[in-house]
């Protein structure tokens, strides 16, 4: 009998009780990476971040490092970062152009599409006879798009991305989508570790309302932003989790003031979110436009965002063992916004909710510090508590107010996206045989 | 006996020692007002109306310089108004990532400063930040800082501009709560 034969007993969201286990154990830890990530739709890039044949970037989709290229046929692939003949990361830079990648170790070189086309001594050491079709870069045999966000998956068998965001798409679009130009990643990537488990940042994204009043008191007492009210959403939909204070109701915006109540301080972006909100009232309603900004949210597993008025933001809690992961940030601004606007944008990301900023730092310290004290022997036997808002369940059509608002979740203080969270992850958990 | 001071310096060379004895200084006594976390102190060494705190983020490519250029990301990228809320937040009653406080060390050196035309003076300097925190996390920040400094009354200078250059791509610090 191992740890991973009682999964069921280690996590049980109907009851809002997680097992310390599933953040410490590290027999667990390797079985996600086997059932979860070789088998979900993982986040790998953006298509503006690829727009020439030859862009790269270089990434890791659970623990296994990938190079995503736009090939020179125009299409973007994803390709384990390792020469097939010994294993050498055949890619070190974090992006560039390149119409090939060169293993520094013997010089195999494959093509930005991952066929091997160099390999030296093939006359004198293989007789000529290498299957060079046989050892080209292994490539992740399903990439799809969705809104120009790229995710990978292992699994031949998967579900289409398309299927796994499901009814998430409206919130996603909502997110991402409110800009007739879609939105562009900001050059740059913040990267950082926290000696955290990888499920501590994204149950807090997915959504976590009940610490900001506490957590990011400090934004508060600057006056920066507001306490959250107690009016507010949390939803899940598809595979994706979201939930926010409501946003006031277009009606009531008043040019060049916040639209949110979290929001204090003016802020350039207002003026188009309010816009961005009516045409959303307008193309589906009133009720729907008083979640955008929408806030925090997640698609499982470890892709994560943050829309609120001052900032929006994607990344990544890439696992690292039990006990540490690293994120991958971006910032992201919508397409047809003014240069100032943009810029005011980062400036203000960057402040609040890079590795730097003011909110973020708070929450890097929890994050450890929730690991450091579940590590003992005593402390992992014990369960966290995920039972706010248990039993109070509503529809999202409930929630928002409008009929056609998919998914399910409750007020903005429940946990109920976590528990949903953790339905998603015993479901892959228990799934038997490990992909590819 | 008495020792010799070194005669073979030209006037200019005078001139270089003195200035770099100055900045540095000058560094060692903000150094100090960091470690001992007089923020207000920090605040005043700055021009409130000319200030910028820029620091790119490094990123590994071929055959191109590996920092985001402006307009890109950075892991600072504040006005004095910003700098101004940065130490508010660092001074507010819940500032969980600080509180209770680390413990900083500031290092400063390899300084070298030449004179500008415009009576401002061209500054870079090393730097190696020393953070423990709690029992006994402990974190390195290394890098390099370019700084334009003014004349200023009552600080010897003050801090025009700042880049901050930190060697490192990837963070494994938890966060970034310290200033450079």
């Amino acid at each position: 009998m191992t740890i991973t034969d009682e999964l069921a007993g280690l996590v049980a969201p109907a009851k809002g009780t997680v097992s310390r286990q599933v953040y410490v154990s590290p027999e667990i830890y390797q079985h996600e990476l086997e059932r979860v990530f070789t088998r979900s739709w993982l986040f790998l890039g953006h298509t503006s971040q690829l727009r020439a044949p030859g862009d790269f970037l270089t990434t890791n989709m659970g623990e296994d490092p990938v190079i995503v290229a736009r090939g020179k046929d125009g299409r973007v692939r994803a390709m384990l970062n390792s020469c097939r003949h010994r294993g050498m990361r055949v890619c070190r830079a974090d992006e560039g152009n390149a119409g090939s990648f060169r293993c520094p170790y013997h010089a195999w070189t494959y093509a930005n599409t991952g066929e091997l086309t160099g390999v030296p001594k093939l006359r004198l050491g293989y007789d000529g006879v290498l299957d060079r079709k046989a050892w080209g870069l292994l490539e992740v045999p399903r990439v799809e798009e969705y809104g120009g966000f790229l995710f990978g998956n292992w699994d031949t068998d998967a579900m289409p991305l398309d299927e796994w965001l499901g009814d998430f798409k409206l919130y996603f679009d909502l997110i991402f989508g409110r800009d007739p130009d879609g939105v562009e990643f900001v050059g740059g990537v913040h990267k950082w570790s926290v000696a955290s488990n990888w499920k501590i940042p994204t149950e807090n994204f997915a959504c976590d309302m009940y610490h900001v009043a506490h957590s990011h008191a400090r934004t508060v007492e600057i006056g920066l932003l507001r306490t959250p009210s107690d009016d507010g959403y949390e939803i899940a939909a598809g595979m994706g989790y979201l939930g926010n204070a409501f946003a006031q109701r277009s009606d009531e915006d008043e040019p060049g003031s916040p639209v949110h109540p979290l929001s204090t301080m003016p802020n350039p972006y207002s003026e188009h979110v309010a816009a961005q909100r009516a045409r959303i009232a307008e193309r589906y309603s009133q009720e729907m436009s008083r979640i955008v900004p929408v806030g925090h949210g997640a698609v499982f597993p470890n892709f994560a965002f943050l829309d609120i008025e001052l900032l929006r933001l994607v990344r990544v809690h890439h696992p690292e063992g039990p006990d540490s992961h690293t994120v991958y940030q971006w910032c992201v601004v919508d397409a047809s916004l003014p240069q100032d606007v943009k810029d005011a944008l980062r400036r203000q990301y960057t402040m609040a909710f890079g590795p730097s900023g003011v909110l973020e730092q708070d929450d890097g310290e929890n994050f450890r510090e929730c690991q450091a004290s579940m590590r003992g022997v005593i402390g992992r036997r014990l369960e966290n508590n995920m039972m706010l808002g248990l039993g109070q369940e509503r529809s999202g059509a409930d929630v928002i107010g409008d009929p056609n608002a998919p998914g399910s979740g409750g007020g903005i203080w429940s946990e109920s996206n976590q528990r949903r969270f953790y339905e998603h992850w015993l479901e892959y958990m228990s799934r038997e045989g490990a992909r590819p | 006996m008495t020792a010799t001071l070194p005669t073979s310096g030209t006037p200019s060379e005078l001139d270089r020692m003195l200035l770099t004895w100055s900045v540095q200084e000058f560094y060692s006594t903000e150094a100090t007002i960091l470690d001992k976390r007089r923020l207000d102190e920090w605040l005043a060494l700055w021009n409130p109306d000319r200030a910028r705190y820029w620091a790119p983020v490094r990123r590994t490519r071929e055959g191109h310089e590996d920092f985001t250029d402006p307009g890109e990301l950075g892991l600072f990228e504040d006005d004095f108004m910003t700098l101004n809320l940065r130490v508010a937040a660092m001074k507010a009653p819940s500032a969980w990532a600080e509180s209770p406080p680390s413990r900083t060390r500031r290092l400063i050196t390899n300084v070298q400063a030449a004179r500008a035309e415009d009576d401002t003076v061209a500054a870079t300097s090393n730097f190696l930040v020393y953070r423990s925190r709690l029992e006994s996390i402990e974190h390195l920040f290394v890098g390099r800082r370019t700084d334009v400094l003014e004349p200023s009354e009552h600080t010897v200078w003050r801090i025009r501009e700042r880049t901050v250059l930190l060697d490192h791509s990837s963070f494994r610090t938890d966060n970034i709560s310290v200033l450079f």
